[in-house]
């Protein structure tokens, strides 16, 4: 018994300061990351250009319905995952948006509008596969 | 991510607390000041538990989520801990006893060990929140459905079945996004950074709960030293403040354990009440609670195999009533077809998957005993429950051996069944899942080494180790140690600098001097509203005006490269005559 209590006692002598320079470390680590890289946390490597979602942000109504669409066409700074947890992203940076397939809004992401079955309106691109669009007629 | 924010939570957290403290008073009852004191981390997470379970099933039944409700529930939970209280007859103890607080008689005075081991706790608990105040959200699951949840019960006010069917984990219990979205509610708006304080409470709640609970009963030198040992564990440092369910899911398990190991021995019925209330949070915060509950009721059902008579129907009328509350939940998310996410409900392989699977049974069963004897996840807190069960076994503390090596047995193999039961290539949850039946051990080590103190005697050198503080005014100089490392920390840290608190403000710098300037013309919340502001001071003659991404999820209009301070002002003062409202910034 008093073996297990030197043991406990031991490490947590060891392991406290070790806790606290881990601790103390990523504390001091939180306060140089951008605005919009905290605001992004994990989504830092999701989304290639965080400017698609803050122009989605600006111009989509909080009450309005917006579609995340993905395709084969080559994304700039797209990470393996991009394509599959983007749109979990976006349905977290977006709320209340409500995510809706067949929205006037289009989040697009490595996607053809041409290939669109309606026709679009680009309201902005950075020509590089993230554009955010707008589906005319709905 | 403000000041303002951090105060909401508090106060939020305080709220609990109150409400907790009615709560305990009507289900226990406390005879001094100092007792309630003592017992404060237990009532907070009561209260946060009750207040969960109450608020889901208030959303199930289609209350809608609101001030209103949240005041109402609060108070309800309240003013029935009072009058539970006053119908048991039981009598607040008289005001002058709060000043000074008086130690009961059979209390111990403040040893070096317990001084020392909450010296520790406090200083590692400032560390943590440090670590927390500004953390960005890293956390896949949250990004994916625990803050999205907590944001449509907070904007939709109320369940969304539409909403909820399109995320992963549908028929994940809402009782975590709930509280979220609570604590939401008093910051004013959904604050994905700050939120990690509110994980912060909960752990704070739970390690004072557990001292609170234990240290009547467990000499400091048993308490102390185990429950730092859990609390510094790898797998603690890194994911305390995770905003996810796991770790309240094992908190709540935690205390359901330590109570029924203390109802066992005491048979008080407050402990199993309070155990019950546990054991249905725990049920309804993730669907590993009704894994991990089973298995603690196995265990106590083992335990108490000498006393079934009078303990089993106790104990499985506890669980029942327990599970009970967890079933409007399940009805609202079956009556609806929504499934778990691979659409269909239980593991994917299904839940006798092993059977057709039988060599997956060993690699799972390795992979838990991996996990839970891995130095860099749980330290040495496996080794030492199995020592601390087998010493209490082997002196005759066999209640508590027995109980606590079959939950480590049932909890081993409940751990090994998800992964066994888990299609190849997906996430395993070992690590997470085993804080279920590391967390527990914080209290249940503790009880276990002092029953074998108490069995076996107490040897000369443990006398000498539990001295208790020199000087008469014991107490003081107690409070007094734990006060400096409380305030060291904060000092050190403050000195270097007051504590950032980012907001979009900060990407913009007003010049003061010469440099690398930038005359900005207008700010916008996109391109798409600024390129037309371009397009137009341009024409004004700004010609050199360009529309750029500020670092703080904003556009600014400006005309770049103004090497002199005055040379900037006095194209602002241009553009002020122009009718535009311009700044001088550094780049």
């Amino acid at each position: 018994m008093l073996v297990c209590v030197a043991v406990a006692v031991v490490t947590v002598l060891v392991q406290l300061p070790r806790s606290m320079r881990t601790l103390d470390a990523r504390a001091e680590r939180w306060p140089t990351f951008s605005y919009e890289d905290r605001e992004f946390g994990a989504g830092n490597s999701i989304i290639p250009d965080k400017q698609v979602l803050y122009e989605a942000r600006a111009v989509i109504a909080r009450s309005a319905r917006y579609a995340v669409i993905t395709g084969d066409a080559p994304i700039e700074d797209a990470r393996e995952f991009t394509r599959q947890f983007a749109p979990d992203f976006a349905r977290f940076f977006l709320m209340p948006r409500r995510p809706d397939q067949s929205a006037p809004w289009v989040i697009c992401l490595g996607c053809d509008p041409a290939r669109l079955p309606e026709k679009t309106q680009t309201l902005w691109t950075n020509g590089q596969g993230s554009s955010l669009l707008r589906v005319e007629g709905r | 991510m403000s000041i303002a924010a951090i105060a909401a939570i508090m106060l939020f957290n305080l709220v609990l607390m109150v409400t907790g403290a009615c709560l305990l008073w009507g289900i226990r009852g406390w005879e001094s000041w100092g007792e309630l004191l003592r017992l404060l981390g237990l009532a907070y997470l009561t209260a946060v538990c009750c207040f969960g379970v109450v608020l889901v099933n208030a959303l199930v039944i289609g209350v809608p989520f609101g001030w209103l409700t949240l005041a109402g529930l609060l108070a309800s939970l309240a003013a029935g801990g009072l009058v539970v209280g006053r119908l048991l007859d039981r009598r607040l103890p008289q005001l002058p006893r709060i000043r000074p607080i008086r130690r009961p008689r059979h209390t111990a005075p403040p040893t070096w060990i317990g001084t020392l081991g909450v010296s520790g706790l406090v200083l590692y608990l400032e560390a943590t929140f440090r670590a927390g105040r500004i953390a960005p959200l890293q956390e896949w699951d949250a990004i994916a459905f625990w803050i999205p949840k907590a944001e449509a019960i907070l904007t939709f006010g109320g369940l969304d079945e539409r909403f909820f069917s399109t995320l992963p984990g549908p028929s994940y219990s809402p009782q975590v996004p709930a509280l979220v979205a609570s604590t939401f509610r008093f910051i004013g708006h959904p604050d994905p950074i700050t939120i990690h304080l509110q994980f912060w409470f909960l752990f704070v709640g739970f390690m004072a709960a557990v001292a609170g609970l234990l240290a009547p009963r467990v000499r400091p030198l048993f308490l102390w030293p185990p429950l730092l040992l859990v609390a510094l564990a790898p797998e603690m440092v890194t994911n305390v403040l995770l905003v996810q369910a796991d770790k309240l899911l094992d908190y709540f398990v935690a205390l359901g354990l330590i109570l029924i190991a203390l109802w066992l021995v005491d048979r008080q019925p407050w402990q199993l009440v309070l155990a019950g209330a546990f054991l249905s949070g725990a049920m309804l915060t993730k669907r590993e609670g009704f894994l991990l509950v089973a298995c603690l009721i196995a265990a106590a059902l083992v335990a108490s195999w000498s006393h079934k008579r009078e303990t089993w129907p106790q104990l499985l009328g506890t669980a029942a009533i327990a599970f009970a509350l967890t079933r409007p939940w399940h009805h609202w998310f079956a009556s609806r077809g929504i499934a778990s996410d691979d659409g269909q409900e239980g593991p994917a392989l299904g839940y006798l998957g092993f059977v057709r699977h039988p060599e997956r049974i060993w690699p799972s069963l390795r992979l838990t005993l991996e996990t839970l004897f891995a130095s860099d996840v749980w330290l040495l807190v496996t080794p030492l429950v199995i020592v601390a069960v087998l010493a209490a076994a082997l002196v005759g503390s066999r209640l508590l051996a027995l109980y606590a090596g079959s939950f480590l047995l049932f909890g081993m193999l409940a751990c090994s069944w998800v992964t066994a039961t888990t299609e190849s290539g997906t996430l395993r949850p070992i690590v997470r899942l085993t804080g279920g039946l590391m967390l527990p051990m914080a209290g249940l080590l503790p009880l276990l080494l002092h029953a074998v103190w108490a069995r076996a005697g107490s040897p000369p050198a443990l006398d000498r180790i539990q001295r208790a503080l020199p000087g008469p005014p014991r107490r003081a100089a107690a409070l007094g140690l734990i006060a400096v490392a409380a305030l060291g920390y904060p000092v050190a840290v403050l000195a270097g600098g007051g504590p950032p608190f980012p907001t979009r403000a900060d990407c913009s710098a007003s010049a003061t001097a010469d440099g690398d300037l930038e005359l900005v013309l207008g700010t916008f919340d996109s391109f798409t509203e600024a390129v037309p502001f371009a397009e137009k001071v341009k024409k004004m003659g700004f010609i050199h005006a360009e529309p750029h991404a500020n670092g703080c999820g904003q556009v600014e209009v400006g005309v770049p490269e103004y090497p002199t301070l005055a040379g900037a002002e006095d194209a602002a003062g241009e553009a002020r005559r122009a009718g535009l409202e311009p700044s001088v910034q550094r780049r």
